[in-house]
């Protein structure tokens, strides 16, 4: 894949470039990805980029955290061996709910992070391959998908992302 | 007039600094050598861990009859630390939970140290019960699991056992909160060591990152999770010492008995924890040089929050005071008269005048701002709080109904070496922490840093 790589000291000129780049005619200069050391306001919405589906994901780990905990307590304390503590019914819902709401959060939580790890592909074993040197220090890169585009456009994304404040601008085949 | 409103919210870091300059301050005393100042804090912090960790030794192999414990009050050191260590865990998830939630951005510079002083609070608390326990390897039997003794469960109705769930889940919470809130900074050091030709941390940081590369994509999923795990968080932290107080408040004992409790223990548990980052923020900003980040203004916002949970914590006890008086009930009005004027009289003096008068103090912006009484203010915070889960456990139990079973107590050399190893446990650790790990959240920082920088360009 030909792609097109850009170095930004300053997410004022990031934030034009993926502006920029974005409102090209043809749409054929698709942005591959941004990289930056940290999380830039207004990245989102410059970049367009569907809203993750995460919450989803606590929801359903949420709720089977809930079930679980009903189940599980339900079933020691109704079903299989009730004991008579203080007089109080078996089935004592209201006492059951603290544990109940503690599972919740737990699976929710624990769901949604391993998602994120899962759906983000990091892992310990994974072997980071640097965009640009600094990214995760003081550098932000934007990434542009080159194949196809004609030597006209080629010049023309340059002059962009050189007009929006690039400090460096180059091509490369990977 | 927009330049005006500019000098009045002025930026969180001082000074400006670039974005490198915000890495290397953070990064660099992780490979400078540790200071004499730094080696005397841990040479004293791991002598006091293994005077607790000998303590803790002899009293399991003995049993618990070497406390002072007795039948009378069967409950008091021991539990004490226990809510104590639970308390000081608060301020860490409101400082990077809750705050994060209501945007305050000066959280950013701090709550990295404080979620770590979370972690290592709760070890130190869940220390407690497990040493109560006498048989600390029979700990497993708390847990619902198929045994060959029926299978027997345990008591959902318990509090007891809504404790033990919610502090293993809050532990494990807050734990990942503070680790996936590491991993960019965890790649920020991998290459930085990689570019300084550091191989081994070039390794450790790399397994660390989780082959963190800056790709947006991920950042924008780390910001929903961020979010997520806040969202969770915050109902967690109030419901952990609420549970907490429920040990306390499903007995019978007068004194237990009342349903302030949990909003009560609460706001004491945020007041307990403001103490302890004061205390720990205002030596470690000096130590490790980062009084740009960890600014005058960010003790005084939290010495702002001490006082709000300080006069909440003030005002319970008054309200303790009032319905013990007017609830009419015999039992309760004389367990309050024994605190104030009973043989642990002192305790709950020191307790009124830590807690609830001297932090009054801090109303003045003069007190609030300067550095010496604000850290003498936050240490007596902490001896109140420590008082105050004494007062309420030791004074209810030690004359309760029936005054033939009246007793005195009495910490036996063994508790309060226990107590003293706790101390050396968090600080051996926070000590370590900040040597190993990045202490100021870097890429918070930078964002609110960079923030800061476009809104001074653009009313220029």
């Amino acid at each position: 894949m030909s792609r097109l790589v850009a170095v930004f000291s300053e997410e004022s000129s990031l934030l034009a470039a993926v502006r920029g780049a974005r409102a090209m005619p043809d749409h054929r200069a698709a942005i591959v990805d941004v990289y930056t050391p940290y999380a830039v306001h207004g990245l989102d919405e410059a970049m367009g980029l569907p809203g993750t589906r995460l919450p989803w994901v606590t929801l359903a780990g949420g709720l089977c955290g809930m079930a679980g905990a009903i189940a599980l307590q339900v079933w020691c304390a109704v079903l299989d061996w009730p004991l008579d503590v203080g007089g109080k019914p078996h089935q004592s819902a209201l006492a059951f709910l603290p544990i109940t709401f503690e599972a919740t959060i737990l699976l929710g939580g624990l769901a949604t992070a391993g998602a994120f790890f899962w759906r983000s592909r990091l892992s310990p074993l994974v072997e980071p391959l640097p965009v640009a040197a600094g990214v995760t220090d003081d550098a932000m890169a934007l990434v542009l998908k080159l194949d196809g585009a004609g030597p006209d456009e080629r010049t023309a994304l340059h002059d962009l992302l050189l007009a929006a404040g690039a400090r460096e601008v180059r091509e490369e085949d990977r | 007039m927009i330049a005006d409103a500019h000098l009045l919210r002025p930026s969180w870091v001082e000074g400006k600094p670039t974005l490198r300059q915000i890495t290397d301050d953070v990064s660099r005393p992780l490979t400078a050598r540790p200071t004499l100042g730094w080696w005397a804090c841990f040479a004293v912090a791991s002598l006091a861990l293994a005077w607790g960790a000998a303590s803790a030794t002899y009293e399991v192999a003995t049993g618990i009859g070497t406390w002072g414990l007795n039948k009378t009050v069967g409950w008091a050191f021991d539990i004490t630390n226990f809510v104590f260590w639970i308390g000081i865990g608060h301020a860490g998830t409101l400082i990077s939970a809750i705050l994060l939630l209501f945007r305050q951005k000066w959280r950013t510079s701090i709550s990295r140290s404080a979620e770590a002083m979370t972690i290592f609070a709760v070890m130190c608390a869940g220390l407690f019960p497990l040493l109560h326990m006498g048989r600390p390897w029979f700990g497993f039997w708390i847990f619902p699991y198929p045994n060959t003794r029926g299978p027997l469960w345990v008591n959902f109705r318990s509090p007891l056992v809504w404790d033990v769930v919610a502090i293993s889940t809050y532990f494990t919470i807050s734990f990942v909160f503070w680790f996936v809130g590491m991993i960019p900074d965890f790649a920020t050091l991998r290459d930085r060591a990689a570019g300084r030709g550091d191989r081994w941390r070039r390794k450790v940081f790399g397994l660390l990152s989780f082959g963190w590369d800056g790709s947006w994509r991920t950042w924008s999923r780390y910001e929903m999770l961020s979010l997520i795990l806040a969202g969770l968080a915050t109902p967690l932290v109030l419901s952990v010492h609420s549970i907490v107080s429920m040990d306390f408040a499903t007995g019978l004992v007068p004194g237990w008995h009342t349903t302030l409790f949990p909003p009560y223990f609460v706001a004491g548990a945020i007041f307990s924890g403001f103490g302890m980052v004061l205390t720990l923020l205002i030596l470690t900003r000096k130590v490790m040089g980062l009084e740009r980040y960890i600014t005058i203004r960010h003790l005084d916002a939290m010495a702002k929050i001490t006082l709000l949970t300080g006069s909440m914590v003030g005002f319970a006890y008054l309200t303790e005071l009032f319905l013990a008086w007017f609830g009419g009930n015999p039992y309760e009005r004389a367990a309050f008269w024994n605190r104030a004027t009973g043989p642990f009289a002192w305790a709950y003096w020191t307790m009124m005048t830590c807690n609830a008068i001297l932090p009054q103090l801090l109303w003045s912006r003069r007190v609030r701002t300067s550095v010496p009484i604000l850290f003498v203010l936050s240490l007596l915070v902490n001896v109140g709080m420590w008082f105050e889960r004494f007062v309420i456990i030791v004074t209810s139990l030690h004359r309760d109904f029936l005054p033939s079973s009246w007793w005195f107590y009495k910490p036996t050399i063994i508790e309060v070496g226990i107590l003293v190893g706790s101390f050396g446990l968090f600080f051996t650790c926070f000590l370590l922490f900040i040597r190993a790990l990045p202490m100021v959240a870097m890429w918070e920082v930078k964002g609110v840093a960079a923030a800061a920088a476009h809104a001074g360009e653009a009313h220029a």
